[in-house]
């Protein structure tokens, strides 16, 4: 059967993060892979470039330099590898699965933050800080969403986890109690 | 009358005060894959096998197959307002199905909703729809006679209250009528039945709930309907629905009819869902677990023991075969679980003897402990005289000569066959029953034609309603036969009148 993308990101990065680790150059490796997932969000059509038989291999040799170029060796070497084994359409699973590694092993949680309002730096301090001690990690990553359909509260997201707090929720709440009870 | 605003307003304000501000903490996950009636999600690791997950719209899932990654759901309900990227709630509850006395008379769905246009169903008692079997020590063997009203049932394949009894057969040969006769005969008889029509068509599910109508039997009867087209998972959970449905009677200590029809669209709707969810398929493609899928389903029919209120749930799973191959994998699998099977036959469908039961291959495991003892006393050599008939009749075609004790044993085995056929929905109670197989075993037929059979059974059944009620109620009332020469007499004397009267209306002829 067919391997998920998934799994091969999960399989890929792991071997990444092992050589990285040996080589000491983890943080290095996680910049890279962050500015690569950034480059692959922007252009969407460089994954069906690279993946695709839409072009010939010398055109996509040649983009591929261009990409790797900005890299260190260990990097551009994964990235001859991972082009090698047609699998160039992995590249942000790949990455996200790095990330969650990297940020189990040093206690990291990325959580994102839905408000109808922008928060502020000690708004944003502080959720933090209720994270950390609610999750009992070491470090929090925020990514901040503005979303005026949830009308006001906020809705928190670690990993699987969701605390809704939003005004939404209690409504619909509310409509579905009044609604069992009649 | 005048709707009161105010009495409205504080009646919602007591239920909001009720209403607890809490912070919600939920686990959800992703979903990546939607099909054909399942999804697959990404998360939710924490999820439990058979748990009830809400999607983003507020359609349930159930999840069924929990692998190193992703979780496959079956989805319950309308699945084309589900996303890929949508989000996937845990609820922590496993799914659950109304229950309760003002399900009576209604026709729902797999999920309990009334599909009748009667209105919603006023009930607050709920039970899951999967639930432990009863374990030995709550069970009690089975003793109490469930009379379907047909006499080659009756008769030859005696069941018993709590017991699990397949009818199997071709299609079209007859089996859904041998149910929905069943039910039609348990009124007055402190039934609670359940029919659960799986892929049947609608236009024949409306069918027969009129019939069940037109003959009263909607007032202790539900109907579980999956129709054929309704996405796959209505269509399996469709038969634990109305088990749950009837559980909550058997442990109220009441009894319980249920009948299946049938379970081989339930597996195939199944194997749909579990080759979608990439369950690896064994045997004609049904996955591993298909027998725990019906035998499960097959042990919550039980007979409770006193302790527990000695309710019962009697089981009529229905099986098609194709081309009378009951050596298929779900056939086999579900005569393996049952306690006998009723064998119908197309053959003698289309030759004319209905029900078609097969007497040589229909058994009843537990039913003779079950049977009343008169109907034991006429009916012990039926088998016998039915079983020697066959193997005579192809012999005899040849039409040479025959010895008197062939020829007496093929005008008996017609006769036995005559005075098993029955037409639909026309019950016979038990004792009119033991009164025409008596007078077949005691050889009082044997001088009528074959012909006269049918006028003699219900002319028979008048004279001893006008002129002997008290040996019917004998056998009604005991069960046992009464005093064999009075009841001998009773019948030779009307048999004679009824010779009599026949050679009159020839000789005018």
């Amino acid at each position: 059967m067919k391997l998920s993308k998934e799994q091969v990101g999960k399989r890929y990065s792991k071997a990444l993060y092992e050589v990285a680790e040996e080589q000491k150059s983890v943080d290095e490796m996680l910049e890279d892979l962050k500015s690569l997932k950034k480059v692959y969000e922007e252009n969407p059509s460089l994954s069906f470039a690279l993946a695709g038989r839409s072009i010939s291999r010398t055109e996509k040799l040649k983009i591929l330099d261009t990409l790797k170029n900005q890299f260190g060796e260990l990097m551009q070497d994964f990235l001859s590898l991972v082009f090698d084994n047609n699998r160039m359409d992995c590249i942000i699973e790949i990455a996200d699965a790095f990330i969650k590694k990297y940020d189990e092993v040093n206690g990291i949680v990325e959580a994102t933050v839905t408000t109808t309002v922008d928060l502020d730096e000690a708004q944003a301090s502080n959720l933090e800080s209720v994270i950390k001690k609610r999750f009992s990690v070491n470090k929090v990553n925020l990514t901040k969403i503005v979303d005026s359909t949830i009308i006001g509260g906020v809705i928190i997201r670690v990993g699987d986890q969701v605390v809704d707090g939003s005004v939404v929720k209690r409504f619909n709440d509310i409509k579905k109690t009044l609604l069992v009870n009649n | 009358m005048s709707i009161k605003t105010e009495e409205i307003s504080s009646l919602i304000k007591e239920q909001l005060k009720n209403y607890k501000n809490e912070l919600s903490v939920d686990e959800v996950g992703t979903v990546t894959y939607v099909g054909d009636g399942i999804a697959r999600a990404n998360g939710l690791e924490n999820a439990m096998a058979s748990e009830l997950l809400e999607f983003q719209g507020g359609t349930f899932g159930v999840a069924k197959n929990l692998e190193s990654d992703e979780v496959g759901i079956i989805i319950l309900g309308n699945y084309d307002k589900i996303r890929e990227g949508d989000t996937v709630k845990r609820t922590g509850r496993i799914m659950e199905v109304p229950v309760g006395e003002a399900m009576i008379g209604r026709v729902v769905n797999a999920l309990g909703q009334p599909v009748d246009g009667l209105g919603e169903v006023k009930t607050d008692k709920t039970r899951p729809i999967e639930s432990p079997a009863p374990g030995v020590m709550q069970r009690k063997s089975v003793f109490e006679p469930l009379q379907t009203g047909l006499k080659s049932v009756d008769a030859l394949v005696p069941i018993g209250r709590g017991q699990r009894e397949l009818i199997i057969g071709d299609r079209k040969t007859g089996k859904t009528s041998i149910a929905i006769d069943t039910i039609l005969n348990q009124k007055d008889q402190d039934m609670i039945c359940i029919y659960v029509a799986i892929g049947q068509k609608e236009s024949t599910i409306r069918a027969q709930v009129e019939t069940l109508r037109k003959h009263g039997a909607m007032d202790y009867t539900i109907v579980v309907e999956a129709g054929p087209s309704q996405p796959a998972p209505m269509l399996y959970f469709a038969p634990y629905a109305g088990a749950a449905m009837g559980e909550y009677f058997m442990y109220n200590g009441k009894h319980v009819l249920i009948v299946y029809d049938d379970l081989s669209k339930q597996a195939n709707a199944y194997r749909e869902i579990s080759l979608l969810l990439r369950t690896p398929p064994g045997r004609e493609a049904y996955p591993g677990d298909v027998f725990y899928l019906h035998s499960r389903l097959l042990e919550r029919a039980a007979k409770l023991s006193d302790d527990l209120g000695g309710g019962s749930m009697t089981a009529l799973p229905i099986v098609e075969t194709q081309a009378g191959d009951v050596s298929a994998y779900i056939p086999t699998n579900v005569i393996s679980i049952t306690d006998g099977q009723i064998f119908l036959s197309s053959d003698l469908f289309h030759s004319g003897t209905r029900p078609a039961i097969d007497a040589g291959t229909s058994v009843s495991r537990v039913g003779g402990d079950a049977q009343i003892k008169a109907m034991k006393k006429v009916a012990g050599t039926l088998r016998l005289d039915l079983s020697s008939y066959r193997e005579l009749e192809s012999f005899a075609q040849f039409g040479s000569d025959l010895d008197e004790a062939t020829k007496a044993k093929l005008d008996r085995g017609r006769r036995t066959v005559e005075v098993l056929k029955q037409p639909v929905h026309s019950p016979v109670a038990v004792q009119k029953q033991v009164l025409i197989l008596f007078a077949l075993t005691r050889g009082f037929l044997d001088k009528i034609e074959v012909e006269d059979i049918k006028e003699f059974e219900t002319s028979l059944s008048e004279y001893f309603d006008a002129n002997h009620p008290d040996l019917l109620q004998t056998i009604k009332d005991k069960g046992t036969l009464p005093d064999e020469d009075q009841f001998k007499s009773a019948v030779n004397e009307f048999t004679e009148n009824f010779l009599a009267s026949k050679s009159d209306s020839k000789q005018t002829k």
